[in-house]
C-alpha cells in the first residue's frame, strides 16, 4: 500500500464515489468500477476507525496506570 | 633695670614695641565676652572681647571664624598682640573657639541654622547606602573602643567586607583637620570604597566638638562616597551626623545598619526554600487535577468523534450497497453486450444474426439474434 491516507481524505473520496454512483446517466462499467472503489474505501475507513479506537483505549489504560507522559 | 633713656621716632617705637610683644607673647589665648562683632567687605572681621572692667580689640579674617558668632558669646581667642601704625592696639586673630557650655551651644545652634538654610541636612540629598557594601572606608581612632566594636560586629554579622582604616584623632585641636583630610583622601582614591564610616564612642560635649565643626560637616556633606556617621552620645546629634547620608547611634549600631546578619539571612533563605517547595507542590497538584479533567473531557470528545465517523461510515456503506450491480442481476435484470463487448442499450445497435453475450447473476449465456423489432423511435 502507498502512503496511508487519513480519515478526511478517505471520506472525501467515498463521498465523491457515492455522488458519482447516483448520477442518472451513469454507465454500468463505470458504476462497477466506482462500486469496487467504494467497497475498498469503506474497508479502509473501517480499518482506520478501528485503529483509532484501539489507540484511544491504549492511551486510556496507560493514563489509568499512572503514566507520567501527560 | 638700666636708667638709660630711650628716645625714638613714632614708627621706630611702634616697630620696637611690636618686636617686644612678639617676643614676650608669641601667642596668647584671651577669654572674654564677644562685643561689637562686625564683618567688613565680606572678608575682614572686627570685634572686642571684654570682661567687667576691660575691653580688648581684635582683628582677623572670616576664614578664622569657627562658624557664625553673636555678641554676648564667651570666646577663647588665640592671637598675636600688635600695635598698628595708625589704628592703634589690637590682637591679630589666629584661632577662635567658643567656650563655656552656653556659648558652645549657642555657636553650635547658629552654625546649625546656617548649614540648615544652605540645605546640607535636606532629606532629598540623602543617598542610600549599598547593602551590603563590598568595601568600607573607616575614619576613626585605631586605639578606640569604637574601632574594635565596629570591626567585631562587622565580622560577627557578615564578614568578607574590605575595610580600610584612616587613623585620626577624634577629639582635640587636630581632630577636625584630620577628619576632613581623611574624607578627602578616601574620595581621591582611584578605587574608592563603597561607603565611608566616620565613628567614635560617646564623650562630653567638648569631646565630640570636632563632629559639629563647620569644616567636618561640610566635608561629610561634600563626600562623593555615601557616608554613615555614628557618634555615641545620648542627647544631641552632631552636625556631621545630620549631614551624613545615614546616621547610627553607636559604632556597633553602624555595623548593624551597614551589613545584614549572616544567620538571619540564612534563616530567611531556608524559609524561602520551604515556602517555594510548598508552592511548587501545590502548583503541581493543581496541574495534575486540571490535566485529569482535560483528559477525561478529551477522551469523551474523541469517543464521540469516532462514533460519529462510525455512524457515517455505516450510512455510506448502506448507500453503496444499493448500487451493487450484482443485486440487480439477482433480481432478474441482465447485461447484454455485442460480440465486441459493447453494452447494448438500443435495438439499433444490432441486426439479425449478431452474436450476443448475456450476463446473468450466476452465468454468461451466448445467443444469436433472430429478429429485431424497434418499438419506439
Amino acid at each position: 500500500m502507498a502512503k496511508q491516507s487519513d480519515y478526511q481524505t478517505l471520506n472525501q473520496e467515498l463521498e465523491t464515489v457515492l455522488a458519482a454512483l447516483q448520477r442518472p446517466d451513469i454507465d454500468v462499467d463505470e458504476a462497477v468500477k466506482l462500486y469496487e472503489r467504494g467497497l475498498k474505501l469503506t474497508a479502509d475507513i473501517e480499518d482506520y476507525v478501528k485503529q483509532a479506537e484501539l489507540k484511544i483505549k491504549k492511551l486510556k489504560l496507560r493514563q489509568a496506570a499512572g503514566g507520567t507522559d501527560v | 633695670m638700666s636708667d638709660t633713656e630711650l628716645s625714638l621716632g613714632v614708627s621706630d617705637f611702634v616697630a620696637l614695641l611690636n618686636q617686644t610683644l612678639e617676643f614676650a607673647y608669641p601667642n596668647v589665648t584671651i577669654t572674654g565676652e564677644l562685643a561689637n562683632f562686625r564683618v567688613s567687605k565680606n572678608r575682614w572681621v572686627y570685634f572686642d572681647l571684654k570682661d567687667e572692667i576691660s575691653t580688648v580689640r581684635f582683628f582677623g579674617t572670616i576664614y578664622q571664624l569657627p562658624g557664625p558668632l553673636e555678641d554676648g558669646m564667651l570666646l577663647a581667642v588665640k592671637g598675636v598682640p600688635r600695635l598698628h601704625q595708625q589704628y592703634g592696639f589690637s590682637v591679630n586673630v589666629l584661632q577662635i573657639r567658643p567656650t563655656g557650655e552656653g556659648s558652645i551651644k549657642k555657636a553650635a545652634a547658629l552654625l546649625e541654622k546656617k548649614l540648615e538654610a544652605e540645605g546640607l541636612f535636606d532629606n532629598s540629598r540623602k543617598r542610600s547606602l549599598p547593602y551590603p557594601p563590598h568595601s568600607v572606608g573607616l575614619i576613626t581612632s585605631a586605639e578606640s573602643a569604637a574601632y574594635r566594636d565596629f570591626i567585631k560586629i562587622m565580622q560577627a554579622r557578615w564578614g568578607g567586607v574590605d575595610i580600610t582604616l584612616i587613623d585620626v584623632q577624634v577629639q582635640g585641636e587636630a581632630a577636625p583637620q584630620q577628619l576632613v583630610a581623611a574624607v578627602e583622601q578616601f574620595n581621591q582614591m582611584p578605587n574608592p570604597p563603597d561607603v565611608l564610616v566616620m565613628t567614635r564612642g560617646g564623650g562630653s560635649a567638648d569631646d565630640l566638638q570636632a563632629f559639629s565643626t563647620e569644616q567636618v560637616t561640610r566635608a561629610v556633606s561634600a563626600s562623593r562616597i555615601p557616608t554613615l556617621v555614628a557618634i555615641g552620645h545620648e542627647i544631641d546629634t552632631s552636625l556631621a551626623e545630620r549631614a551624613a547620608d545615614k546616621r547610627a547611634s553607636t559604632p556597633s549600631n553602624a555595623a548593624e545598619l551597614l551589613v545584614p546578619d549572616r544567620r538571619a539571612v540564612l534563616d530567611g533563605l531556608h524559609a524561602y526554600r520551604m515556602q517555594m517547595e510548598r508552592d511548587i507542590s501545590q502548583a503541581f497538584g493543581a496541574i495534575r487535577t486540571a490535566n485529569a479533567q482535560t483528559i477525561k473531557f478529551a477522551g469523551k470528545h474523541v469517543e464521540h468523534v469516532i462514533n460519529t465517523a462510525v455512524e457515517k461510515w455505516s450510512l455510506q456503506r448502506q448507500l453503496l450497497m444499493a448500487f451493487d450491480p450484482q443485486a440487480a442481476l439477482r433480481r432478474g435484470y441482465a447485461l447484454v453486450r455485442n460480440a465486441q463487448g459493447v453494452l447494448l442499450r438500443s435495438g439499433h445497435q444490432v441486426t439479425e444474426g449478431d452474436k450476443l453475450d448475456i450476463a446473468l447473476a450466476d452465468s454468461h449465456v451466448t445467443a444469436i439474434i433472430k429478429e429485431v423489432t424497434i418499438e419506439k423511435e
